[in-house]
């Protein structure tokens, strides 16, 4: 389910795989993205059952939220950050964009950059 | 090419914002307050400490904000209708910097133009221009503006005798079934005679047994039927050693005797679909489009309809039957008494069966992206998913506008069209309970000669086509000029 490990796999020769480095994610957050791909490969489920699933897994604190994202984009795993997005997109529906900047603390790069 | 347009409702699009970001947000403009924001979740969103401030900030790389914009696009466009989709992202982009610069991903707009609009390839310059177009396509049928396309016939046709029965689109071209067997080619932009087909088997078993009862346009040919049975086949751009109509090749012969009259037909890539009415049993047959080969016959949705059926061949009556078929495949079929929906590769097995207490309207029966909408004789219309039978939308029509009613619809509109007032409505169907946008009069030259009384509508996501008995085709394109 993840291109960057399926990525890594296909270009390392087979004898010489022992590990795959996924530095930029932390353990606690590989743990729920392994669990995530586990349940969607699985048989088990029926649609809407995967459904609910998924609506209980993204129902994360937002600092959680934030690193599953930065995690399904490092390793490519597409459904997973449609699926964190879109608990996002619920967290900001109906707000102005001052409104979303003042919520996730945004400032403008260029500002922010400046400022450090 | 007259334009016209009727007065409606209305409503302003930002859309203008998504071609140049916004100039009126700067990022001095955004206030950094501290403390809990407002929002839902204050005990989730406590004051962040500076290393969090760094994090939260390498949140947003650019494929992350394409994916929220998608995602924020899609939810609006599922909730709100598909033209909220533009100010919902409008409201994205203006954010901050970061998040304006996804705006310019055209990889983003490919995606969205595809969700949304259901459009899988480009004719614009960008992905971008493409979204543009077709959501003020959209909004055009919202609003009612439109310009009217007159089909220009060739000067040595003698077609004003003829009546049209029979319409099809598709994205470059209007196709027009006529009663004695020729189907007629116009460029549907600019309203030009490309072509026109004709077919000259068989005999006669009525003055009206030629009548064409489905076209079917897919990728580069042309597949048309006649009420005896008869299935031709054509390219549309294929080789022209002679100018002049072209005798398109028969690929099925027709058996009215044994099978009964060919009410209508339908068919995608894959399947032809002839819906019959005079045998009992035999209401559908099935070909292979690719081997010409019938793979099915059964059925018995028209054994109430049999004798009206061979009436068809001999008077220029409505049709018996209506059927359609699906981008997946399913065919729905109706009488006045009966809707019926089954899989092209199963058709042994039928999905749903339904009846109508008032009984349905021939006519009313019209698809579009795996929904269908039918009207009842008590003047309810209701639009369902063909998978599931889920119902989407539901509107009310006036007894009066019963009257010759013809319905047809597109992504996201049911279209009605009433001959007894000459008045076409646009309704929206994103909600439980559809919308009224506009009502526009359908007028016959000018309209000083009185309205147009209409045997056929069809519909797409840029334009509508009525032909009448009267041997007129009018073309209304919604399309941005």
């Amino acid at each position: 389910m993840s291109k960057t490990v399926k990525d890594a796999i296909e270009t390392i020769p087979t004898d010489e795989i022992n590990s795959i480095s996924l530095s930029l994610v932390r353990s606690e957050i590989l743990t729920k993205v392994i669990e995530y791909c586990k349940k969607h490969n699985s048989a088990q489920m029926s649609d809407v059952d995967l459904m609910d699933w998924d609506v209980e897994f993204a129902n994360v604190h937002y600092t959680t939220l934030f690193d599953l994202v930065l995690s399904a984009n490092y390793m490519n795993i597409n459904c997973l950050l449609d699926l964190v997005c879109g608990k996002i997109a619920d967290m900001i529906k109906g707000k102005t964009p001052g409104e979303i900047a003042k919520l996730f603390d945004i400032k403008d790069v260029s500002t922010y950059e400046e400022d450090n | 090419m007259s334009s016209s347009s009727s007065s409606s409702s209305s409503s302003s699009s930002p859309l203008s914002s998504l071609q140049q970001p916004s100039s009126s947000i700067t990022p001095s403009n955004v206030v950094d307050i501290p403390g809990p924001s407002n929002t839902n979740n204050d005990d989730e969103f406590e004051a962040p400490s500076s290393s969090r401030q760094r994090a939260m900030n390498e949140v947003w790389l650019e494929p992350v904000v394409e994916a929220l914009a998608t995602q924020v696009a899609i939810d609006a466009s599922h909730y709100h209708g598909r033209l909220s989709a533009a100010s919902a992202l409008a409201i994205i982009f203006q954010v901050c910097s970061t998040w304006r610069e996804v705006s310019r991903s055209d990889l983003l707009w490919q995606r969205l133009t595809r969700r949304i609009w259901r459009r899988t390839y480009r004719l614009r310059d960008t992905w971008q221009l493409e979204y543009i177009y077709w959501h003020r396509t959209a909004r055009n049928f919202t609003t009612g503006r439109h310009a009217l396309v007159v089909p220009q016939y060739d000067p040595g046709d003698h077609h004003q005798a003829l009546i049209c029965r029979c319409l099809t689109l598709s994205d470059t071209h209007l196709a027009c079934g006529f009663v004695d067997g020729t189907v007629r080619l116009f460029n549907l932009n600019t309203g030009a005679h490309i072509t026109t087909f004709w077919s000259n088997h068989g005999h006669l078993f009525g003055p009206f047994s030629q009548s064409i009862s489905g076209i079917v346009i897919t990728n580069s040919s042309l597949v048309f039927a006649r009420l005896d049975g008869d299935i031709y086949m054509s390219l549309i751009n294929g080789p022209r050693p002679i100018p002049g109509p072209i005798p398109a090749r028969r690929a099925i012969i027709g058996d009215v005797v044994n099978n009964g009259v060919l009410v209508e037909f339908a068919g995608c890539n894959r399947f032809w679909i002839g819906l019959f009415a005079g045998h009992a049993g035999g209401a559908f047959q099935i070909w292979d489009a690719q081997t010409e080969q019938r793979i099915f016959v059964g059925g018995s949705l028209t054994d109430p309809e049999s004798v009206q059926g061979w009436h068809m061949l001999t008077e220029l009556v409505e049709p018996v039957g209506r059927v359609r078929v699906t981008e997946r495949e399913f065919v729905v079929a109706c009488t006045t008494s009966r809707l019926v929906c089954f899989n092209l590769r199963n058709p042994e097995i039928l999905l749903r069966d339904m009846g109508s207490t008032t009984g349905f309207m021939v006519s009313s029966l019209d698809i579009s992206h795996e929904v269908f909408v039918v009207v009842e004789r008590n003047g309810v219309g209701t639009v369902r998913r063909v998978g599931n039978f889920e119902r989407v939308s539901r509107f009310r029509l006036r007894g009066s506008w019963l009257r010759g009613l013809l319905v047809c619809m597109n992504l996201g509109y049911v279209i009605t069209y009433s001959s007894g007032s000459g008045l076409l409505r646009v309704w929206d169907i994103h909600e439980p309970t559809a919308r009224l946008c506009i009502t526009i009069a359908v007028r016959d030259d000018g309209g000083e000669q009185g309205h147009v009384h209409g045997n056929s509508m069809v519909a797409n996501q840029t334009h509508v086509a009525i032909s009448s008995n009267d041997s007129s085709i009018h073309l209304l394109d919604f399309s941005v000029q």
